[in-house]
């Protein structure tokens, strides 16, 4: 038996203490008059809150799509304006640039990069090869073929007879 | 003090009555809630007013739990009685209120049944004897009992409540408050120390 049994009997005499009888039906309908509030407020917040989301919503949308409008053309022309210029290459050029093989410096290039420099040069080259055929068929027979070397050909471009001697007549004749 | 077999049929058969009403309630049978509220209000108000000591806030409190009891019913899965669940949820939003409310507290007292009167411990402190120290009438000894709980930690007064004035046993206040019996043991040991400082005139 516990030492403190007065004492919890004591305490006990609490359980004695009361509300009073109607306490409990009063209590009942205090409980239905909240959740009726309840229901209703959260009621209205959920519809405030649809508007609140609806109204938002309608703000936001057209902003984001006008700011994303806006940014991918100032991003497109600004790509544009700092692009760099293509050279004019006429048509010629493109032909003798597309009979050479090209370098391996000049492939790995991105597209637009257009080394124009060394295509001028593969363009002088073929120019000045040309003009020694030509000059040299002017110069020299019918038999004698052009060769492919550039002996004939200055790398000034200018003409130059293949021989300073004048050749017979009887060589002009057949 | 330990369970008998009278008490024990009776609660076996209350917690099947309240098992038939939950699940109404589960679903959606408001009038079967109803009927729980009608069966607990008078022991959880009793509860929450002795560790409260004022019966406005507790009559505030009990709203609060039932209110919370029936947004959580449908989630209650019967792995303990429905007595169990909501004596927790009780304890747990009291103690929580109690600890917002602070210590000093105003006390209003509730009105005292009429049939304390034929109560032998009450009838043995109110009556003249050699030994007493005094005569003591209704509202002074609630004054003085009311005092002497004010004067107990949250914790102990939890358990003298529920064990000396509800009179559930040792297990099924373990199972309330989540901790070992021994535990609650210690803390009864501990408050009727207390108690008997205060009280301790009322019981030569």
């Amino acid at each position: 038996m516990s030492e403190f049994k007065d004492i919890q009997r004591l305490i006990s005499l609490k359980k004695y203490e009361t509300p009073g009888k109607d306490f409990v039906e009063d209590f009942l309908a205090q409980f239905h008059e909240r959740q009726r509030s309840e229901m209703l407020r959260q009621s209205s917040l959920n519809l405030v809150w649809d508007r609140m989301a609806a109204y938002f919503y309608d703000l936001v949308t057209p902003k984001w799509v006008l700011a994303t409008a806006t940014a991918s053309v100032a991003l497109l022309v600004a790509w544009i304006s700092l692009s760099p210029a293509k050279p004019a290459v006429d048509s010629t050029a493109l032909v003798l640039v597309a009979a050479q093989t090209m370098p391996v410096t000049m492939q790995v290039q991105p597209a637009l990069a257009v080394d124009s420099q060394l295509i001028r040069e593969v363009e002088h080259d073929r120019k000045l090869e040309i003009d020694g055929i030509l000059l040299s068929r002017h110069f020299e027979s019918d038999e004698i073929m052009p060769s492919d070397s550039t002996e004939v050909v200055s790398l000034s471009g200018a003409a130059v007879p293949v021989s300073a001697e004048l050749l017979p007549v009887s060589a002009f004749n057949r | 003090m330990e369970t008998a077999d009278e008490p024990t049929k009776l609660r076996t058969s209350s917690a099947a009555e309240d098992r038939v009403l939950v699940d109404r309630a589960q679903d959606g049978d408001t009038r079967a809630f109803d009927d729980l509220v009608r069966k607990y209000t008078p022991k959880l108000y009793g509860m929450v007013y002795n560790m409260t000591s004022n019966r406005e806030d507790t009559a505030d409190l009990l709203q609060e739990i039932f209110a919370k009891a029936y947004r959580s019913v449908k989630r209650f899965q019967g792995k303990s009685s429905f007595y169990t669940w909501i004596y927790s949820i009780s304890v747990n939003m009291t103690l929580n209120f109690l600890k917002k409310r602070g210590r000093y507290a105003k006390v209003s007292l509730d009105d005292v049944d009429s049939s304390i009167h034929h109560d032998p411990e009450f009838i043995k402190v109110t009556t003249s004897q050699k030994d007493t120290v005094r005569e003591v009438n209704i509202h002074e000894l609630q004054i003085r009992l009311n005092s002497a709980m004010m004067h107990l930690s949250e914790d102990h007064r939890t358990v003298v409540t529920l064990y000396d004035i509800q009179g559930l046993q040792h297990n099924e206040i373990s199972k309330m408050l989540g901790v070992s019996e021994g535990t609650v043991r210690s803390r009864l040991f501990y408050a009727h120390r207390l108690l008997q400082t205060h009280l301790e005139d009322l019981v030569k």
